[in-house]
């Protein structure tokens, strides 16, 4: 086989959902579920991170700071468990390029300040990440990620995909026993 | 059709539990008042986080110590608002510049930096007020720039 078949074979593979895809399924859940558990318990702190983007007006900040924690808690587990996983990911990809743009729009008016990026001030550690191109960077690239999961027809070691080939294996039974 | 019932669904799920978890969180605060987030938009930063602003032009650096601390030493540049009593205009003058405001004292125990970022914030000011966390004296320590007063 030719070199550049196999890598056509693999990114196909890739596609339609091999263990590559599940890695990056399971680790971007763990992400998204550690993000959003290390905001929860100070809604505060995280309404503060989001005054200080200055997109979303005052008043609404303090219910964005009550439900993304929670939204992002619940799709990390979700995608983590393999559960209704192409919503899930599509959520997430919605909510990553909401965060790539709100980082884009800061740089542009040319501010700096801490991202306050996946709550990990609450639990005291402190990268000091300011706000900047690589963050819009990054933040595409889990988009990415997430893009990919959910484009993915199967998802190895999913919740999912053990309740669907339980399902065949008895369909298989109920016709030929 | 699925995709869209999933979504709603998991998007209904998570608003409910998000309010839920706020209701019995003893800091959950929705419905907050406006006020109270306002007066937290005071943002503390490190003296080298401030020389980064200082360093890009980007910041209007105010002392809030007595004017004869202020002529004591402060930072190269700063304008001289005493916390304690804010001549009249300043505050309204600095706000109307198109920078941002970093307000510093003499430490993270002055007070007079948080009040007066406090006070800028009461005038209506809608940006983030920086108050250098341990104040003047870090700013020294490290050797950034100083003006004093000719004797």
């Amino acid at each position: 086989m030719s070199g550049e078949s196999m890598i056509r074979k693999g990114v196909n593979s890739t596609l339609y959902g091999n263990r590559l895809t599940a890695v990056i399924r399971i680790a971007l859940g763990l992400l998204l579920a550690a993000s959003g558990a290390l905001k929860l318990p100070d809604p505060v702190q995280f309404a503060q991170v989001i005054m200080r983007y200055d997109i979303i007006p005052a008043d609404l900040a303090p219910y964005a700071a009550v439900l993304v924690p929670a939204l992002e808690t619940l799709l990390g587990l979700l995608l983590l468990v393999g559960y209704r996983v192409r919503a899930a990911a599509l959520i997430a990809l919605a909510i990553m390029l909401a965060f790539g743009a709100f980082i884009a729009v800061n740089v542009a008016r040319g501010r700096s300040f801490d991202c306050g990026c996946f709550g990990l001030g609450s639990i005291g550690i402190d990268f000091g990440e300011t706000v900047s191109a690589w963050l819009v960077v990054r933040d595409l690239l889990f988009a990415a990620g997430f893009a990919l999961v959910a484009r993915a027809q199967r998802h190895l070691y999913s919740l999912e995909y053990v309740v669907e080939r339980t399902r065949l294996k008895n369909l298989e039974k109920v016709k030929y026993e | 059709m699925r995709l869209l019932k999933d979504i709603a669904v998991i998007l209904v799920a998570a608003a409910a539990a998000g309010l839920a978890i706020n209701l019995f969180h003893p800091r959950g605060f929705v419905p907050v008042s406006r006020q109270e987030l306002a007066l937290k938009r005071v943002v503390p930063v490190s003296a080298a986080e401030a020389k980064i602003k200082y360093d890009a032009g980007m910041a209007l650096f105010i002392d809030a110590r007595e004017k004869a601390e202020y002529d004591d030493g402060h930072i190269a540049g700063a304008g001289s608002v005493p916390a304690s009593a804010p001549p009249a205009g300043a505050i309204a003058a600095a706000m109307a510049r198109p920078l941002e405001l970093v307000v510093y004292c003499d430490g993270a125990a002055c007070g007079a930096a948080e009040k007066l970022a406090r006070a800028i914030i009461g005038r209506g000011y809608g940006r983030t007020v920086y108050v250098i966390r341990d104040g003047f004296p870090a700013w020294e320590e490290r050797g950034y720039p100083v003006e004093r007063k000719e004797k």
